[in-house]
């Protein structure tokens, strides 16, 4: 029975300084991914769905800002902006007229965008309260790979996992259909505040 | 959403009649008297392809846009619709006359309707004279197809860019709805 005990005591002991690693890494890669009040990339995603032999490609202009929210910019094979912040998803046509979306219209992306969020602020409960974070330290890269933690999201997903350098470079979300998403970002840039083009596009008409 | 909502009602009222229509497996109405059955890819043709698929409606001026993915040979078709910025909206999947739906269940009824639509676009046009049956009449031009049924209007008239209509851009007009679809398809 002592021995029973002990080995409990060493598995919960080991459990807790695992745990406390990966926290302590977690703080480490979101230190490392330096927060700044706006980040601008470029971005390429690729869509691989289950069974069909063509992947569907976009690519386009990132923006994050801090406190205003996500703007995609798919500039090929066509044009279309998606603006998701707080108070939800909308599509700005080219000709700035404005479409409120679902949430599950651009869920993926919303996805991508709440993990950048999180990292960039160094914020992981929300992430952690949805997913288990296992980080991994590589020689000059990490990973971090999110498995939700509720039966009804992991119907619809297996699994994401993001990557970098000192900035989120590249997100994979693969959902348990077997269709994968690769989302990578490129030509990285921080600035502290929005431009007056971005800016009007953050802009949300009362 | 929406977007999903109205192309299933396009694809509803594309397809008015079924409920009273005879069905059978693979087939679809068109109109009251009117029905089309899948056809499968002569042998040897293949598709893959992804498409922009923008609509609009009296209603929907502004219109909507959603991306296919259309992978297809033989008897067997699968369509997958996404957002334009890749979110998936649903799934169908025709196996010789046989329709699986991986979608909105409230959408299921009338989004299995599309496969048909899809084909009358684009398919061979011995394979859709052939889906047709006696019903109607299907010509076709360098630029384009109609089909009408007797000395009624046009149910469905579309032209074309290119010669195949799997490549380049199809304007297409479904009168029981006064829709314009336009579909691109999207080269890497």
């Amino acid at each position: 029975m002592k021995r029973r005990r002990f080995v409990l005591a060493a598995l919960l002991a080991f459990l807790s300084a695992s745990a406390h690693a990966d926290d302590a890494l977690l703080k480490e890669i979101a230190a490392r991914v330096a927060d700044s009040p706006v980040l601008r990339a470029e971005f390429s995603q690729t869509k691989t769905l289950a069974a069909m032999r063509k992947p569907f490609r976009i690519a386009g202009h990132f923006t994050y800002a801090r406190d205003a929210g996500v703007l995609w910019q798919v500039a090929s094979p066509y044009t279309v902006r998606y603006l998701i912040d707080a108070r939800g998803t909308v599509e700005i046509g080219p000709d700035g007229q404005r479409k409120a979306r679902t949430s599950r219209e651009a869920a993926g992306a919303a996805q991508a965008g709440q993990i950048m969020q999180a990292l960039l602020s160094a914020d992981l409960a929300p992430l952690q309260s949805s997913f288990v974070l296992e980080p991994v330290r590589g020689a000059d890269r990490w990973h971090v790979t999110l498995t939700p933690r509720k039966t009804e999201i992991a119907r619809h997903l297996a699994r994401i996992t993001v990557a970098g350098t000192t900035a989120v470079e590249q997100v994979d979300i693969f959902e348990a259909s077997g269709d994968h998403t690769e989302i990578r970002f490129t030509a990285i840039e921080r600035d502290t505040r929005l431009n007056d083009a971005e800016a009007a596009l953050f802009a949300r008409p009362d | 959403m929406k977007a999903l909502t109205r192309l299933i009602l396009l694809s509803a009222l594309a397809l008015a009649g079924c409920a009273s229509a005879p069905h059978e497996a693979g087939c679809t109405a068109l109109a009251p008297s009117l029905r089309y059955c899948l056809q499968a890819l002569p042998a040897g043709q293949a598709l893959a392809v992804n498409q922009l698929v923008e609509f609009t409606l009296p209603d929907r001026p502004d219109g909507e846009r959603l991306v296919f993915a259309i992978d297809a040979h033989a008897a067997h078709m699968q369509i997958v619709a996404l957002t334009p910025l890749g979110q998936k909206v649903f799934r169908i999947t025709a196996d010789h006359g046989t329709l699986t739906w991986d979608g909105p269940p409230a959408a299921e009824a009338l989004g299995l309707q599309l496969p048909a639509l899809i084909q009358l676009m684009s398919w061979p046009v011995d394979a859709v004279r052939e889906g047709l049956g006696q019903d109607a009449e299907l010509s076709t031009t360098a630029h384009g197809r109609t089909i009408r049924q007797g000395d009624a209007p046009p149910v469905l008239t579309t032209r074309q860019s290119d010669t195949d209509p799997t490549r380049g851009t199809i304007d297409a007009v479904f009168a029981p709805m006064d829709a314009r679809i336009r579909v691109t398809r999207l080269e890497e």
